[in-house]
């Protein structure tokens, strides 16, 4: 039971809390936190938009055509 | 007969129609991922190619021995997460351990309140956002040295759980964090310096978008 968290505890754990790690409690008490500290919230805002900027940047590869035909062509073998 | 046939090397061997039909179904859901995995993972094409083509051999050949209702995808990238690893070893390259000094854990959002001119220009946190989406963030990624690459791209790409990634790098969950946050200081790190490249790049213009982007809601 971690009770009342001040920002030094939220910043250990903030990356398991955006992560959807930290445990039932934890996340009750960093909620509870942001609720009344205004730069925290604002803080754990900016990462999670991070994480999305990251991820709208890296993600959506599109494999080749080529190499999906041959991997089809994978089952043409003995498994 | 056909369902007996764990033979390998015997091309007449029939493959039942059913195995084939659910391979080619987790080839088509799981191509594209692991491509873009592969990718981030050997930062070139064509070792892409090869590495997602001996995943899927593998996966193929070990096929039978994967139970329908399992975690397919986790499966997978555990064979191309072995497959990678065996050809970074092959290849004698070491894991590049070269390490940055360590910055704390939350650059980006430090930089971003210290910064004078992100503060005349509005919504601090806001502008270097908006520099980030107009910066090289692949490269940057890229350029996250292993074995922490692996771990940022299992975790923020994919968004596997840390016992997935513990299952598929077969390490502990305490190292699959200290090697995700690591991973992830080392990127908001690059990500600064792309991000104030792509700055000078557009020149006033990008300080002019940024300044103008719509302001948080909230």
């Amino acid at each position: 039971m971690m009770g009342d968290v001040d920002c030094q505890q939220l910043l250990e754990r903030l990356w398991a809390y955006l992560d959807g790690e930290a445990d039932e409690e934890i996340c009750v008490d960093l909620r509870a936190h942001f609720a009344r500290c205004l730069p925290c919230a604002q803080h754990a805002e900016f990462e999670r938009r991070l994480r999305e900027v990251i991820q709208m940047k890296c993600r959506g590869e599109r494999a080749p055509q080529s190499l999906r035909l041959e991997l089809v062509h994978l089952t043409d073998r003995p498994s | 007969m056909g369902a007996a046939v764990l033979s390998t090397g015997n091309p007449h061997v029939l493959v039942p129609q059913e195995d084939r039909e659910r391979f080619e179904a987790l080839v088509n859901e799981h191509l594209d991922s692991l491509y873009g995995s592969a990718l981030r993972l050997t930062r070139n094409r064509a070792a892409a190619e090869d590495l997602v083509q001996d995943t899927f051999l593998k996966a193929w050949r070990s096929f039978r021995t994967f139970q329908a209702g399992t975690n397919a995808r986790a499966w997978l990238y555990k064979i191309l997460m072995n497959a990678y690893i065996d050809s970074y070893r092959k290849t004698s390259r070491q894991p590049e351990m070269v390490d940055h000094e360590d910055v704390g854990d939350f650059y980006l959002y430090a930089k971003a309140q210290e910064s004078e001119e992100y503060r005349r220009e509005g919504d601090p946190e806001e502008i270097l956002l908006s520099k980030i989406m107009d910066a090289d963030v692949k490269a940057a990624l890229e350029q996250v040295p292993e074995p922490f690459r692996a771990a940022v791209i299992l975790a923020d790409l994919e968004e596997f759980s840390y016992r997935e990634i513990a299952e598929i790098l077969d390490i502990p969950i305490g190292t699959v964090m200290s090697r995700l946050y690591r991973g992830r200081r080392h990127l908001q790190r690059l990500l600064w310096d792309y991000a104030k490249r792509a700055g000078y790049v557009n020149g006033d213009k990008a300080g002019g978008q940024a300044a103008s982007a719509p302001p948080k809601g909230a």
